[in-house]
């Protein structure tokens, strides 16, 4: 897994992910919305499988992680790991982690979306970025 | 020129040519300080490119409370023509589809508070659910769902949240037309099944609010509001259905990239022209959403007057609490509008804008045709909210909108810097302002110095001929989201 940084937006909120691989940048962005959402748990959990196809990688990092955003609102789900088991610049298939959240589970933002807000999955001399803004 | 520059004591342009591919102008209603923070955050770019979308018509408008958002800036608007290549932006209504804000009047004044506030806003608490994924007021099963996406308020109405005549002091009666709840996914409408009538996070809420100030007494009268007057005040929308709506939408039109040969400057703008069956299919779900938005806080409300029969042992209806209007900031309208001498029908997307039809606009509930729409601009938290009315000047300035509210100075982050939770709240209740209990942690992302001044920005509105201002409200409880 790599590290990611919030960033700055005037309502908004932002992550910058910073990873060796593209794999790794997509897992680490997943860990990224987590944390900010206040819902990454230690763990084991039962796994889900998800699986989505784009028109290219920043396409696919904005509905991976509305796949995940989703399992949290709908299902109450918190998350205990994520990876990614196959990514091309189409299709990416990966598993999370999930356990539900209790009465007593503190969360943080709530996230309402993945937005297409300067997005960027980009390979640099330094690894591979992301970067992606969230709606709160 | 490309420069931007004032056209009006509160107008400001930005030419055709400040982005590249601009269609028409960018119009910013703005005093100059307002107007020099818009440059400064980089909003004012994003009217520009919002004037690049196919069949826009006049200009890129953006409202006193514009601030940078992503693809449309928060505060902005922008009609497209169906019969010029017009295209409809999910973008440009926002994931919180029909996001408003609704005004309930009582007839308790302040002094009726005295020694019962603490209590009343404890019983807020218990009959309005709040906060992330939030269970709501009034679950529903199975298809129910497809009745609100369809009905909006008159549905909850009949399931016993509310009085009859609450639907007329709605846009559109309660009920936006066109609404397709088969158009929504069953994802959304798994999201939405528990979530009707809960609050939800972020910079929603519900005040009770106090009426400090009238600066219009006849269209006050009329909106049955008065000095001293307890209020209550309700920021909410669609919750989950309304956010899976949208990112499914976006996510079908990204895909195809440029087959509609347009190619946005910014991906979230992404768009489909109105006359395509995608545009219409989100046009349907989009209304859908605007349906559950209006009767989520149709079921909200009634959970306040169930609190304050509660608190004040006395039924809603001995107090007065009937709602004063529903207004959303985060839709797109087909309306019509007169543009160079004709009537034509185009799209009205309002993003973080509301409708503010003048007195003579035959949309308008009766009561409602000699004062213009009720507007309601909540202020930042523990500051002053304002009720304005709709002007008909406003139609040939800026397509019958206005503000929304304060609009956001400032990035949660450096907000969360000046002062912690803790601290904003011992100031906000040191100023006699009762808090229900929350994350106060997270209370100073939503403080008052991180938003700019209502008093200006719909002073500013006023000033450029878009809406009146009728009434100043101020806070005395506030149960956030």
């Amino acid at each position: 897994m790599g590290d990611f940084e919030i960033l700055d937006h005037t309502a908004d909120v932002g992550l910058l992910a910073r990873a060796a691989t593209v794999i790794e940048v997509f897992e680490t962005a997943t860990r990224g919305l987590a944390d900010l959402a206040g819902i990454w748990r230690a763990g084991d959990g039962e796994e889900i499988i998800i699986e989505v196809e784009a028109r290219d990688h920043e396409g696919l990092l904005v509905d991976w992680l509305s796949e995940v955003l989703y399992l949290h609102d709908a299902r109450n789900l918190a998350l205990t790991s994520v990876v990614i088991d196959d990514l091309s610049s189409t299709h990416i298939r990966g598993r999370v982690g999930t356990r539900s959240l209790t009465e007593s589970d503190e969360t943080s933002i709530g996230i309402k979306a993945v937005t297409y807000h300067q997005l960027a999955v980009r390979e640099t001399s330094e690894g591979w970025r992301a970067t992606i803004f969230f709606d709160i | 020129m490309s420069e931007p520059h004032r056209i009006g004591e509160f107008e400001w342009e930005l030419p055709i040519g400040f982005v590249d591919g601009m269609n028409v102008p960018g119009r910013i209603f703005a005093s100059q300080a307002l107007f020099d923070k818009a440059l400064e955050d980089r909003a004012a770019e994003q009217v520009a490119n919002v004037a690049t979308l196919p069949g826009i018509v006049a200009a890129s408008y953006a409202m006193p409370d514009i601030h940078w958002g992503y693809g449309f800036p928060i505060g902005g608007v922008a009609a497209t023509d169906p019969a010029d290549g017009g295209v409809l932006s999910p973008g440009g209504v926002g994931f919180d589809i029909g996001c408003g804000v609704r005004l309930m009047r009582t007839d308790l004044t302040r002094s009726d508070l005295e020694g019962s506030l603490r209590a009343l806003v404890d019983a807020l608490e218990r009959h309005v659910p709040r906060g992330i994924g939030g269970l709501g007021r009034l679950k529903l099963k199975g298809d129910e769902i497809d009745r609100v996406l369809t009905e909006g308020v008159p549905y909850v109405i009949e399931r016993g949240a509310g009085w009859e005549d609450d639907a007329e002091a709605c846009e559109d009666l309660g009920t936006l037309p066109d609404a397709d709840a088969s158009r929504v996914s069953e994802r959304a409408k798994e999201r939405g099944r528990s979530q009707l009538g809960s609050l939800g996070s972020g910079n929603h809420f519900l005040e009770v609010q106090v009426v400090d100030q009238l600066r219009d007494e006849s269209a006050a009268q009329v909106l049955g509001l008065a000095e001293n007057q307890v209020c209550v005040m309700i920021h909410s929308g669609s919750r989950g259905v309304g956010h899976q709506t949208c990112t499914d939408y976006l996510r079908t039109i990204d895909t195809l990239g440029d087959q509609f040969g347009y190619v946005p400057p910014d991906r979230q703008l992404a768009c489909a022209p109105l006359d395509h069956e995608l545009a219409d299919d989100y046009r349907r779900a989009m209304n859908a959403c605007g349906n559950y938005a209006l009767a989520n806080r149709q079921v909200l409300m009634d959970g306040v007057r169930r609190a304050f029969e509660f608190t004040f042992r006395r039924s809603p209806r001995e107090l007065g609490m009937q709602l004063v209007y529903d207004v959303a900031h985060n839709l797109a309208k087909l309306e019509q509008h007169s543009i160079a001498g004709t009537t034509r029908t185009v799209c009205v997307h309002r993003k973080g804008a509301t409708r503010a039809f003048g007195p003579s606009h035959p949309d308008l509930p009766e009561r409602y045709r000699t004062t213009g729409q009720p507007v309601l601009v909540p202020g930042s938290m523990g500051t002053a909210s304002f009720v304005l009315t709709g002007t008909d000047e406003a139609a040939g300035l800026s397509f019958s909108s206005t503000c929304h509210g304060s609009g956001r100075a400032m990035s949660r982050t450096k907000a969360k810097k000046q002062m912690t939770g803790e601290d904003l709240k011992e100031q906000l209740e040191a100023g006699g302002i009762v808090l229900a209990k929350t994350r106060w942690k997270a209370l100073s992302e939503e403080a008052p110095y991180a938003y700019k001044d209502a008093e200006e920005v719909v002073g500013t509105c006023e000033g450029a001929g878009l809406s009146r201002v009728v009434a100043r409200l101020r806070p005395v409880g506030v149960v956030k989201g």
